[in-house]
């Protein structure tokens, strides 16, 4: 698809959106000023009851309106785009940007997560980057948090969230994550700065000791750096390493800035530039 | 008077308590020493496997060497660091040593035995040094235990625990004959 042809689908849903704002503060501005008489037509919306009625229909189908614009954009516009700026660099691309992981299969790994009760995900890559099959997508932790006697969602862990083929395959689970509890130091290694930032996991010392050599947690202390948050790894037996980075990066969305297709492409070569850099530190692993 | 008693008491009970625990954690990182330790024979003996196999198929190509293979290495059951050290570096020097006579014969070198059985010691070494390296974080631990006051009132007759350390000058170049 021409940019162009992109061009003309983002501004029909941006008129949509812009509509949908519009009838939005409409109906608020009727419920908090409105003083209407239709009476002529047999209501009276003098009432607060009818105008409150009338103002909460219209914000319902104004937001209606901007939500269906926005998905939209991403569906139609979005996902052509990421589809275009991803394939040079994987092989066998599939990507789907409502693309969803099960909170069991995702539990199936452990990988030291905070604790959550929910999980959001998005933008599902699968294929082979540099010879090693990937699958990768955003994803977003929540739980409800108690205030008093209400609640609230609080995020928990927002990120990337990354399954990649090892090389070589590991005996037993390894699970590498930020140092949590003081007490709970898990396997000491000999690097004394790693196990300040670190704690290591594995039902064999042996495994743990054989996969983590001095050379690897000097890339591992690299990775933490340059990944802005948190990071959580799993060496699994089933060949894969399992990642998860918090560094809030929800990738491949159109922000409120983004006027055009370019603009677009832009800010999604931005979000791949980063997910290469993550990608490319746990290749090194 | 029954006051003080029962603080008494409560002090006595404290520190038998932080005896017992003390004790016990000095015997968990002993049995961890050992355990480690005989780690590093289960991978020295996967490593003298793998040497003797390649030592095997050199044979077959390095046939105008009349001496045999006299280097004398020893592994049995509960030996001490200072014994698998000295079994490690004896293993070094040959595998060093074979490697370097190998280099002369190109026909050995190019042979899928004895590239795979190549594979197979470096994959035995990285393993004997995780395991050195499991053994000295586990030596450390327990030493520090020992150093550290107050445990270190109770360790009795304790002695640290050797570190297992290859000493790289001690690494000679074996003249190996097959």
């Amino acid at each position: 698809m021409d940019k162009a042809a992109l061009n003309k689908i983002i501004q029909k849903y941006k008129s949509l959106k812009i509509l949908g704002i519009i009838i939005t503060l409409g109906g608020f501005c009727l419920f908090m000023f409105g003083s209407l008489s239709f009476s002529s037509w047999g209501f009276d919306l003098n009432s607060i009851l009818g105008r409150s009625l009338i103002a909460f229909v219209l914000m319902i189908f104004g937001m209606y309106l901007y939500g269906r614009g926005k998905k939209k954009i991403k569906s139609e516009v979005g996902a052509v785009l990421a589809k275009e700026i991803l394939s040079p660099y994987f092989e066998d691309l599939v990507y789907e940007h409502n693309g969803l992981i099960a909170k069991e299969e995702f539990k199936r790994v452990d990988l030291h997560l905070p604790y959550f009760e929910r999980i959001i995900s998005g933008d599902k890559i699968e294929g082979r980057y540099k010879g090693r099959d990937i699958m990768l997508m955003d994803i977003r932790l929540t739980k409800r948090q108690k205030n008093g006697k209400n609640s609230t969602t609080v995020t928990v862990f927002s990120g990337p969230y990354i399954r990649l083929a090892m090389d070589n395959k590991v005996t037993d689970e390894i699970i590498v994550c930020q140092r949590g509890k003081l007490f709970d130091k898990g396997i000491e290694l000999e690097d004394v700065e790693f196990n300040e930032h670190f704690n290591v996991y594995s039902q064999s010392e042996h495994a743990a000791f054989y996969l983590l050599t001095p050379p690897v947690m000097a890339k591992i202390k690299a990775f933490d750096t340059a990944a802005g948050g948190d990071i959580y790894l799993n060496f699994h037996p089933d060949g894969y390493l399992y990642a998860a980075i918090n560094n809030g990066l929800n990738a491949f969305e159109i922000q409120m800035g983004d006027k055009d297709a370019d603009g677009i492409i832009e800010h999604f070569k931005e979000d791949l530039n980063q997910l290469l850099m993550i990608i490319d530190y746990l290749q090194e692993l | 008077m029954e006051m003080l008693l029962l603080i008494v008491v409560l002090i006595l009970l404290v520190l038998v308590l932080w005896a017992i625990f003390t004790i016990n954690k000095f015997k968990r990182l002993d049995i961890k020493v050992d355990e480690a330790l005989s780690g590093i024979e289960v991978a020295l003996e996967k490593r003298y496997d793998m040497l003797t196999k390649l030592l095997d198929a050199a044979k077959v190509y390095i046939t105008h060497e009349k001496e045999v293979f006299n280097e004398v290495i020893n592994l049995h059951k509960g030996m001490s660091v200072e014994d698998l050290k000295a079994a490690d570096q004896k293993m070094n020097n040959v595998t060093g040593g074979l490697l370097a006579l190998a280099e002369g014969y190109p026909e050995l070198r190019s042979s899928e035995v004895f590239v795979s059985l190549e594979e197979g010691i470096k994959d035995a070494e990285e393993h004997l040094q995780a395991a050195r390296r499991v053994y000295n974080a586990n030596v450390s631990a327990y030493n520090t235990a020992l150093a550290m006051f107050p445990s270190s009132l109770l360790k009795g007759a304790r002695l640290p625990r050797d570190f297992y350390e290859i000493e790289d000058h001690k690494r000679e170049d074996v003249k190996i004959s097959i």
